[in-house]
């Protein structure tokens, strides 16, 4: 078969129309994972040791183990959970179908809290200890060092992190159609389906990942430039 | 979750792990030298070339891994037929190869060319004082401290391969993810939990195994590290 230009053109234009949905799940992975992942750093701050050896070994698995595999594995457990958790509150309800973009949300965000709790970890430890104490030699309490000297740089260095996570999320995305969340691969692969033009197709949602993430990193990278300004 | 299943089933899943072991490490050995000349070729700054050479790390940069596996499975054939090159008898893995080394070696030249070029003039001027080659310089001065530079960077880009290596099954590969696939097909999806809780032991395992091997290869490179040895 040849290669058909027009094809990509349409598939194109097509794949356009998921990516607000695409770049808004990406979005919300992105905040509930620098929050939960805040958190989580705020936990292991408090250092209880088994409490913290505990939290490594799990986001040592976390991070060791493919996205697709949790996201398979999470498919076959939540119907089960859904299930105990309506029967403690006495709902005889049988949720056999979990929405997808549920299994999707809770492993893309688990994974995600796991990455920023250590960029928000090295984004304060980047903070230069002389900085708090040049604070307290004006008289600064712990509060106003916190605001006004510690986040301020802490988050010159995390907020290039979380755009790149943000990027990372709308490319990982592109396995949520193992369990069946339309995002812009999928939406090629529907395509694909109806026309049997897989390689025009393939072409054309490597395309819209270029456009759409090409943008963004060229807006992120003229930001990050003026943060190292202020660092 | 039934563990007993995951026990009766891990020798099976096992059986498949060197063909995911092989595609890893082939693609990893490829991945570095290919992402060594990409620096190359960025570092020397010849014209024409260097734009190719960042339109290609900008494209595989910005677009997923998956992207890159059906490009290269569905147009390397139809790339290849008008040169004569059929690709018709060629195993599934080297498709996957292929992608595999596309897209990593485009990330693992990013980690190569900002190191190589971080290290202070100074360095090279020293070697020329004392009458070095080009080569020379590159071999006995810059190469061995980029080593420690790269090495946190290109462990953790060894380790997002190998996780990589999770989505050839797609193409029909069957590594310890293909084998899943067909196990729980066999079972009538009943156990598909379990299946992949097992396969995600192989791969917690291997990851650990890596960044192990990773720091151990730190410690003995730090002394090539400028100013110290920590």
């Amino acid at each position: 078969m040849d290669f058909s230009l027009s094809a990509v053109l349409q598939t194109f234009i097509q794949i356009l129309t998921v990516v607000p949905n695409t770049m808004l799940l990406a979005a919300i992975i992105l905040i509930f994972g620098i929050l939960f992942g805040l958190i989580l750093f705020l936990i292991e701050r408090l250092e209880i040791t088994p409490l913290n050896v505990i939290i490594n070994i799990l986001k040592t698995y976390v991070r060791g183990v493919p996205l697709i595999v949790h996201l398979f594995i999470l498919q076959a457990l939540l119907p089960d959970f859904a299930e105990t958790i309506f029967g403690l509150l006495g709902i005889a309800e049988n949720p056999n179908n979990v929405p997808s973009v549920l299994i999707v949300l809770i492993t893309y965000i688990t994974v995600e809290t796991a990455t920023e709790s250590e960029n928000i970890k090295s984004a304060f430890s980047s903070v230069d200890y002389n900085q708090v104490e040049a604070g307290k030699s004006i008289g600064f309490t712990q509060s106003q060092n916190l605001r006004h000297i510690i986040i301020p740089q802490a988050l010159s260095v995390a907020l290039p992190l979380f755009l790149n996570a943000y990027l990372k999320n709308i490319k990982a995305l592109s396995l949520a159609f193992a369990v069946g969340v339309v995002d812009i691969l999928t939406e090629a692969r529907f395509i694909a389906a109806e026309t049997f033009r897989y390689l025009e197709a393939y072409v054309a949602a490597a395309l819209v990942y270029w456009l759409i993430c090409g943008i963004l990193q060229y807006f992120f990278d003229k930001f990050e430039k003026r943060m190292r300004v202020l660092h | 979750m039934d563990f007993q299943f995951i026990a009766e089933i891990f020798p099976v899943l096992l059986e498949r792990l060197p063909i995911t072991l092989h595609i890893f490490l082939i693609s990893s050995i490829l991945s570095i030298i290919w992402a060594i000349f990409v620096a190359f070729l960025e570092i020397k700054e010849i014209p024409i070339i260097k734009q190719f050479v960042k339109a290609y790390t900008s494209f595989m940069r910005s677009t997923p891994g998956i992207i890159h596996l059906f490009l290269v499975y569905y147009g390397l054939p139809v790339l290849l037929e008008p040169l004569g090159i059929d690709l018709a008898n060629v195993q599934r893995s080297f498709y996957a190869i292929v992608a595999l080394v596309l897209y990593n070696g485009a990330y693992m030249s990013e980690i190569f060319r900002p190191a190589y070029l971080s290290l202070p003039s100074s360095q090279k001027e020293a070697g020329q004082s004392i009458g070095m080659t080009e080569a020379q310089i590159n071999i006995h001065i810059l190469i061995p401290q980029v080593i420690p530079i790269v090495l946190p960077s290109l462990g953790n880009a060894l380790i997002d391969l190998l996780k990589d290596t999770s989505i050839l099954f797609i193409i029909g590969i069957v590594d310890i993810m293909g084998q899943a696939d067909i196990i729980i097909t066999n079972n009538y999806g009943l156990y598909q939990a379990e299946v992949y809780f097992a396969i995600a032991l192989i791969y917690w395992a291997l990851t650990l195994l890596l960044s192990f091997i990773q720091s151990a290869i730190a410690k003995r490179t730090a002394k090539y590290r400028v100013g110290g040895t920590s």
